[in-house]
């Protein structure tokens, strides 16, 4: 990992524009003393209109920043619930141009909330260098990139083209990443650093890993960006334990899927919770 | 090929290094200073020394680790960013962040054992009284007589096909071949398999961990897997689609009796890859107990160098097993190839012999044309799948597309990157056969020699008359009398269901 500042591509993809747009989300909540609400709605989950009204309806509810999910057929770091609205989304017809509708959409209806697209490796740079999904979605209005399958090591070219594109890409740190590593990371993510709270896939659990308090600390201790917790994160006591350890933003995911029933469409339901969430975030 | 011009004493060595060739030619390099009008004279001292440096130069050349290589390094070992190719383009490691710790953990112990004595010699041992290594080669003389047979109706037929279109076809008589199995259904479990989860497993207690994982398609990987782990006591989970659990049936029973637990995947397609997928969801949440034993030569850095590494005593022993009955290398090696841990095994040992052709066969399902087929190769995409950057089956979205076959250990829509880059570099034949194809080939073989293949190992034996028509591979000429080496990779027991529902297809024509 010693290697990573020296293949750090100039300019960072923190100095983009896209992270320029999640850095003031961030700053806005931190000067409302309270952790930023990042939701993630999967794009064409149950189908477009059905996605588009999900990621409105978050945003009406507090959302700060909109993660997008692009449906994956091989989504090997998400739990049970994210791999079936995926597949669900993959069968509705979800199509990589579709999803950028999406966010296209979403930026008009919704200019104030910078929207981060989460993906695969393939999907984004698949066998080339991501230079034009890249640009495709920075056009959409996108402001970031999180691939979660992408580490700093196998990134330098992805983030060189998304950089050029005005897009920030956000990596991730985990519990298992070591202290000198974290440190790194932190370093080369644009806009947020995405903290993984717990050693295993996405998926509302009961409760956090009690050593999430100790990790959102020491991560906030040395990265240069806002950090935010995901994985895991499902009930407002969670957003409250970590808006006070510190945590700059609180990133939900299954829960608000699980939120909206088995056929995606409880668009009230899913609001509620995020309208509590919200409240939760204050510190 | 022989190498001539301007050579000498000084030069032979150096040029000889460098080029792929059987022979030196030299005059003028050993003779005395010429005077005009005079005949030439050989310098005696000359033509020894010459002779020496040449001799010396040849014993530099067999295939060791250390002499200079004919192949481009990429080709024979990762960098150290893990990536294979002459570009460096194949490989490497795209994986969760959780997991990055984990594969750091197993690249560094990896590296210790890999020149700690101790380890490979507890291994060797193992293989050697447990599995039963070395495995036999087997002049299969029956069975090379029916591949001729077939591989001239295979010709006759292209022959014809090309004389309606107005074109001379050739008429001359196919190259005769001397067949010889490396015999890995003979090896404890069945398959070749049992190599690299018995060298996993003694790495999982290096590595300090007490949980072993595994994925599997066929179920091979699986039993090889529960066998190491009921011989060194650690507890097993093996995942497998709930496809291929219906598909291989004796596997599953085989696995639960050695103490396994079998976990069904319904996720996906149900198939390999998805197996795959839920033991990487497993081991992103289990990573600090469990390693996860991979079972083909594909995922993540390190794992491609380590089944490979594990895997290639496959080609090391037929290479000495050949030696000692024919006195010389193969002209061809042929493989069957899924995710590519017996390919790559088997060929291995024969990058770096310019002599020796290097062949696999994927599995073209319904046929390559129809999109249903497992041919990542042939009919792939470079891309990203399972942690490393290889050819795979996808749309233009980068959606992995399911891949078709009869056989469960070739479903696969990848290919490992080493193979991958091999194929790019054009060192690679490729050739396909369809399920048709492979269970004429499974009936060809259990009736003419009396050993029945696994129907993954019967793609290979069905491209060989293929290549040897010149209608698959390179389309290059094997010379009468040729040495073909066939990973023959595992027993097909467990595949009678498959020959039962392609009852319809039979044998090759006219069996000896």
């Amino acid at each position: 990992m010693t290697g990573l500042a020296a293949t750090r591509p100039a300019p960072h993809t923190n100095d983009t524009a896209g992270a320029g747009r999640i850095a003031a989300a961030f700053a806005r909540a931190r000067d409302e003393n309270r952790a930023a609400l990042i939701p993630y709605v999967v794009a064409g989950y149950p189908d477009d209109e059905g996605s588009f009204a999900a990621a409105c309806a978050a945003i009406d509810a507090g959302a700060d920043l909109l993660e997008i999910g692009l449906p994956y057929s091989d989504p090997l770091a998400d739990g049970a619930t994210l791999q079936r609205a995926s597949h669900a989304a993959l069968l509705a017809g979800a199509t990589l141009d579709r999803s950028l509708s999406l966010v296209a959409r979403l930026g008009a209806a919704r200019p104030g909330v910078p929207l981060v697209a989460m993906g695969y490796a393939n999907q984004l740079i698949g066998g080339g260098d991501g230079r034009d999904r890249a640009k495709a979605l920075a056009t959409a209005g996108a402001a970031g990139v999180i691939v979660a399958d992408l580490t700093p090591d196998e990134g330098a070219l992805f983030e060189a083209v998304a950089t050029a594109a005005g897009l920030a890409v956000i990596y991730l740190v985990a519990p298992t990443t070591s202290p000198a590593r974290r440190a790194a990371i932190a370093a080369r993510s644009g806009g947020f650093l995405y903290c993984v709270s717990l050693v295993g896939v996405t998926g509302a659990r009961a409760s956090l890993p009690p050593s999430v308090r100790g990790l959102v600390a020491d991560i906030g201790a040395v990265s240069p960006v806002p950090v935010a917790v995901g994985f895991g994160v499902s009930k407002p006591a969670h957003v409250r334990a970590l808006a006070r350890a510190g945590a700059d933003g609180v990133i939900v995911a299954s829960a608000l899927v699980d939120a909206l029933g088995r056929d995606g469409r409880d668009v009230a339901a899913m609001s509620h919770l995020v309208t509590t969430l919200r409240t939760a975030t204050a510190r | 090929m022989t190498l001539a011009g301007g050579l000498d004493p000084a030069t032979v060595g150096p040029a000889l290094r460098g080029a792929p060739v059987v022979g030196v030619d030299v005059a003028s390099g050993v003779e005395v200073p010429r005077k005009p009008g005079r005949r030439p004279v050989k310098d005696a001292l000359k033509v020894a020394l010459f002779a020496k440096r040449a001799r010396a130069a040849r014993i530099d050349r067999p295939n060791l680790a250390v002499r200079p290589t004919p192949v481009h390094p990429g080709l024979l070992e990762t960098d150290d960013r893990g990536r294979w190719g002459m570009e460096r383009d194949f490989g490497g490691r795209y994986v969760p962040e959780t997991l990055m710790g984990a594969l750091e953990q197993l690249e560094s112990a990896y590296d210790e054992i890999r020149h700690d004595p101790r380890f490979w010699a507890e291994l060797n041992e193992l293989l050697a009284r447990f599995a039963g290594r070395p495995t036999a080669l087997y002049r299969a003389d029956r069975l090379s007589a029916a591949v001729h047979t077939e591989a001239l109706r295979l010709h006759a037929m292209r022959t014809r096909a090309s004389e309606s279109n107005g074109r001379q076809g050739a008429t001359d008589d196919l190259p005769r071949i001397r067949l010889y199995l490396k015999r890995e259904d003979l090896a404890h479990t069945g398959a070749h398999k049992i190599n690299n989860a018995l060298g996993q497993a003694l790495l999982t207690r290096r590595l300090g961990k007490t949980r072993v994982i595994a994925e599997t398609g066929a179920g091979q990987h699986g039993v090889a897997t529960a066998t190491a782990c009921a011989l060194l006591g650690l507890p097993c989970v093996v995942f497998m689609g709930e496809e291929d659990i219906r598909r291989q049936a004796p596997n599953v029973l085989r696995m639960r009796a050695l103490g396994a637990e079998v976990r069904s995947v319904t996720s996906g397609t149900a198939t390999l890859k998805d197996a795959v997928n839920e033991a990487m969801r497993d081991w992103v949440t289990n990573v600090e107990t469990t390693h996860y034993v991979l079972g083909s030569a594909m995922g993540p850095h390190p794992y491609p160098t380590i089944v490979r590494d594990l895997q290639r005593r496959i080609g090391d022993e037929a290479a000495r097993q050949l030696a000692d009955v024919e006195g010389r290398l193969p002209d061809l090696a042929l493989a069957c190839v899924g995710g590519g841990s017996n390919a790559i095994g088997l060929l291995a040992r024969f990058i770096g012999e310019p002599s020796v052709r290097l062949a696999v066969a994927e599995a073209a399902g319904d046929g390559v044309e129809t999109g249903r087929h497992a041919a990542a190769i042939a009919g792939g995409t470079p891309g990203i799948l399972h942690g490393s950057r290889s050819l795979m089956l996808q749309d233009r979205d980068g959606q992995v597309v399911e891949a078709h076959s009869a056989s469960a250990g070739l479903d696969y829509p990848g290919v490992g990157p080493q193979l991958a880059a091999l194929a790019e570099a054009g060192r690679l034949e490729v050739a396909t056969a369809t399920d048709r194809d492979a269970i004429a080939a499974m009936r060809t073989v259990t009736r003419t020699e009396g050993i029945l293949p696994a129907l993954e190992t019967a793609h290979a034996v069905a491209a060989l008359p293929k290549i040897l028509a010149g209608l698959e591979g390179s389309g290059q000429r094997l010379p009468d009398g040729a040495l073909v080496l066939l990973g023959f990779s595992g027993r097909g027991d467990k595949d009678m269901a498959a020959l039962e529902r392609f009852s319809d297809v039979a044998p090759w024509a006219g069996l000896p």
